[in-house]
């Protein structure tokens, strides 16, 4: 009895100290006050967030490299883990892994280093597409984690029953793999979005003067002091992707 | 009988070793051809040459006189049960069902009455709207069996479709099966490993070995005449005694000198065995000979250490050859 009273109040502090500083940003976004004593309720700091063009810019910066970078790499990654199922090689898997855990900053200075060189012979600038580039490249080892993780437990007969019956190649995989997968494959674009519209270190290197994005942007306010729109912006972030993982896993349940 | 399948000279080798080594043989139309072996012993990889899923090294696969060799496995006329059933885990039964239908470019008002009657006739008419992991292991089987059946193939492969069930549901399903296979006089090619299986389903056995038959029969001529050792041990339980064969069932035993028949021998009893029906009594003889002897359950049980006398009538002895 003493011990499990013990255990519950050990998962209390392990959870207060994952979740309170989330809650504090929150409440403080809130706050009349520019500091972090509470003052008064206030939307003060959601309107000039809204007011902010910069803000905004970087927003939709955010939200297009995401985007674009998500469809590019859910494409290329479901495909590579279905060739890679299909025609198993550890080296080739093992290497793709690899970006996985590379360190974040070795990848961006690899990948500016990569484009100034290939600069040199192609009249080209760092800009969104260059960020974006970088993105399909780190995202693709997530999308391949979650789609061989579906493929491994895959029925290896599937595609041979549809053939068996009558389908050719392209209708086994559009009709039979590609349904079985899709749980699989709309986890994974979900993932590959977070991490493009969450990744600072690799999108600094490669980011030119017209394609700053919203992390970008947080950081160098953040880094200019205690500023309540900081707080507002996080708290809108945390709330969109909190309600993107609740509609996908309906979407999945259903 | 007119042949439907016909496999000459089969040949087919992996990188390790050769697991389909000149195989022939012939399955007459409208019958229940088995084959049976151990695992490894190449009947999978003859299934799926004929399926079209690997292609032989040498060898012709000929189906009601077309050659088969070299064809995708949708241009050929002949479906598989899938030991694991491989339904498709996104359609219900009946969308399992009509898959086949579809891609042969029917209309839907023709599939449909077609997927009815499968549905009945296999006793799936209330599992219709289940996706597969709401059906139990059987409906699933039978879904596989209906799915592949409603195109009407000319030949039904079927890869140890029962090894998935339960031992009681083995035993209905196998009549059922077979009930199924005379109605509609479809040709079956069945693999199993199961001795039993083949037995009580084939019209026709091939018993493979190592990539090789063995001998091809009906179910009484190999059990009762087979023509290798191999073919007599992997059919039923044998004693070889002086190299020749007895299965424990046609072996009596008794503590006095039997008084007519014409083998007989002495041997001290090792274990009795209670297997409900029966009791398996295992003795040896004064070399060193094991020899099993099958008991009825209500007989006085024999005790270990006994002295008794073991005795055959010679037309049971198994007419082995090789």
């Amino acid at each position: 009895m003493k011990q499990s009273r013990f255990l519950g109040l050990f998962a209390a502090l392990v959870y207060a100290f994952l979740h309170v500083p989330l809650l504090l940003l929150c409440a403080f976004s809130f706050n009349s006050s520019k500091f972090t004593v509470w003052e008064g309720f206030s939307l003060e700091w959601y309107r000039q967030m809204f007011a902010d063009t910069q803000l905004a810019e970087a927003a939709w910066n955010s939200l297009v490299i995401a985007l674009a970078s998500t469809v590019l790499s859910t494409i290329i990654g479901t495909l590579c883990a279905y060739g890679l199922w299909k025609r198993g090689s550890k080296w080739l898997s093992g290497s793709l892994y690899l970006s996985l855990v590379t360190p974040e900053i070795v990848t961006g200075i690899s990948m500016l280093a990569f484009f100034q060189w290939v600069f040199r012979y192609w009249q080209v600038q760092l800009g969104m597409h260059t960020v974006i580039l970088a993105h399909v490249a780190f995202s693709i080892a997530y999308v391949l984690l979650v789609v061989m993780a579906r493929l491994r437990t895959a029925e290896p007969a599937l595609e041979e029953a549809a053939l068996d019956l009558g389908a050719n190649e392209w209708q086994a995989f559009k009709l039979v793999t590609l349904p079985m997968l899709k749980p699989g494959i709309a986890a994974a674009a979900l993932l590959a979005f977070t991490v493009s519209f969450d990744d600072y270190v690799i999108t600094a290197m490669v980011a030119g003067v017209d394609s700053e994005t919203l992390p970008m942007v947080l950081y160098a306010m953040a880094r200019r002091g205690a500023n309540p729109v900081v707080s507002a912006i996080s708290t809108v972030i945390f709330l969109g992707f909190g309600a993107l993982i609740l509609i996908s896993d309906r979407m999945q349940k259903a | 009988m007119e042949n439907a399948l016909a496999l000459t000279a089969l040949n087919k080798s992996f990188p390790s070793h050769k697991v389909v080594d000149g195989i022939s043989l012939n399955v007459p139309k409208g019958c229940f051809y088995s084959l049976l072996g151990p695992s490894g012993c190449g009947k999978t990889t003859i299934l799926r040459m004929i399926a079209g899923f690997a292609e032989p090294d040498s060898g012709e696969i000929n189906l009601n006189g077309k050659r088969l060799n070299g064809l995708r496995p949708y241009e050929r006329p002949v479906t598989t049960v899938f030991q694991s059933y491989a339904l498709f885990p996104h359609l219900t039964a009946a969308e399992n069902i009509a898959f086949g239908l579809e891609r042969r470019g029917e209309k839907p008002a023709e599939i449909a009455p077609k997927v009815k009657r499968m549905l009945e006739l296999v006793g799936l008419e209330h599992r219709a709207d289940r996706v597969p992991a709401n059906l139990s292991g059987g409906e699933k089987q039978r879904t596989a069996l209906a799915r592949a059946l409603v195109v009407e193939p000319e030949l039904l492969l079927l890869d140890e479709p029962l090894s998935a069930l339960d031992p009681a549901l083995r035993k209905r399903v196998r009549l059922e099966l077979k009930q199924l296979q005379k109605q509609l006089g479809i040709t079956f090619l069945f693999i199993t490993h199961d001795q039993e299986e083949a037995l009580s389903l084939s019209d026709q056995i091939a018993v493979m070995n190592k990539g090789k038959i063995e001998q091809i029969g009906t179910p009484q001529e190999i059990y009762l005449a087979p023509a290798t050792r191999f073919v007599a041990g992997f059919l039923g339980a044998v004693n070889w005694v002086d190299g020749i064969g007895i299965r424990p069932e046609s072996t009596r035993i008794s503590r006095q000198k039997p008084a007519e028949p014409t083998k007989s021998t002495t041997a001290k009893v090792v274990t009795s065995t209670f297997l409900g029906d029966c009791f398996h009594i295992e003795t040896t003889t004064e070399n060193g000979t094991a020899i099993t002897a099958q008991v009825a359950f209500n007989e006085e049980p024999f005790a270990p250490g006994e002295s008794v006398h073991v005795y055959w009538h010679a037309s049971d002895e198994l007419p082995v050859r090789g």
